[in-house]
């Protein structure tokens, strides 16, 4: 679902709360650099999803 | 008196190493020395990714090389005067300039440097990669560094046969983290070091020539091996299980 609203819409930012639905931010949000690549990692694999 | 002082320090500032190294040992043939968590800065000196080594009875196989010619110099010493060997093959398991780069202080000497076959056209295709390094850290620091390319390339398997045992290096998928990306699996002594195909202690970085199956597929033939120790690219486990939190992060992805 979520990867058809980012195909849709893909100029917009993946809105964080839509993600967090799917990826469990309590197991991984302690860890160093998830704040920096938890949307960049959605972002690029959306995007190759987009190619496909 | 100054004068006098400073010539007595200058020895110790000339001959001072940029390195300390604190190696853990795995097993009794296997050390890892654990990279810093962060991206390349000037104060871990390039230093964030693990690096082993494997005892293999008449030599020592080193499993990447991190980031710079002064590292793999004086990591090389350390090495020779710890075992009382030499090394012979350094295994780099991705293009990534935080594993290859001190390769070039090996090829200087004339060892074998072991690579993926599609490294030299991601060392092409990625010129930034190493440009962040000569960037961010000091000349001194990376005097002599080079970007090297490999003398030997694996395209699915390549094993390599010491006197007390074999070790195989594999690519065990189309491509994980990078395209590029090998591991090394040691049966006799149960361990797998995976580079880029695991992370532990920084989180997973899916970059965008990352492969979603691969990667997986990759993680599940590590699974399928039951190997004791499994020793990340990142971080400092090492137990069994160290690959099942970038599965489980992967699959939640996937499934987004």
């Amino acid at each position: 679902m979520l990867k058809n609203q980012v195909l849709k819409a893909h100029d917009e930012d993946i809105d964080p709360a839509d993600l967090e639905k799917y990826v469990h931010t309590d197991k991984f949000k302690d860890i160093p650099h998830y704040n920096e690549l938890y949307l960049r990692n959605a972002r690029h694999y959306f995007d190759q999803l987009e190619w496909q | 008196m100054k004068k006098t002082l400073l010539l007595l320090l200058l020895p110790i500032f000339l001959f001072a190493n940029f390195f300390k190294f604190e190696p853990i040992k795995i097993t009794k043939d296997i050390s890892c020395f654990i990279g810093a968590y962060d991206p390349i800065l000037k104060s871990n000196k390039g230093f964030v990714s693990n690096v082993c080594y494997i005892d293999m009875g008449n030599f020592l196989v080193l499993l990447d090389a991190s980031s710079t010619y002064n590292f793999a110099k004086e990591l090389n010493a350390f090495i020779e005067k710890s075992t009382h060997k030499k090394i012979k093959f350094v295994v780099i398991t991705n293009y990534h300039d935080d594993r290859l780069l001190g390769a070039s202080f090996f090829k200087e000497k004339g060892l074998k440097i072991i690579g993926a076959s599609n490294m030299l056209k991601l060392i092409k295709a990625h010129p930034d990669t190493y440009k962040r390094t000569f960037d961010t850290l000091s000349k001194d620091l990376m005097k002599n560094t080079k970007i090297v390319i490999p003398d030997m390339l694996v395209d699915k398997k390549l094993e390599i046969k010491g006197s007390k045992k074999n070790i195989y290096i594999l690519k065990p998928s189309l491509g994980t983290q990078s395209a590029a990306d090998l591991i090394v699996y040691s049966p006799k002594d149960s361990f797998i070091f995976t580079g880029n195909t695991i992370f532990n202690g920084r989180f997973v970085n899916y970059a965008s020539d990352s492969n979603m199956n691969e990667w997986i597929k990759a993680l599940k033939f590590i699974q399928s091996k039951n190997a004791k120790y499994v020793m990340g690219g990142h971080g400092k486990r090492f137990d069994a299980n160290s690959y099942k939190p970038t599965l489980e992060y992967l699959q939640m992805l996937k499934n987004a």
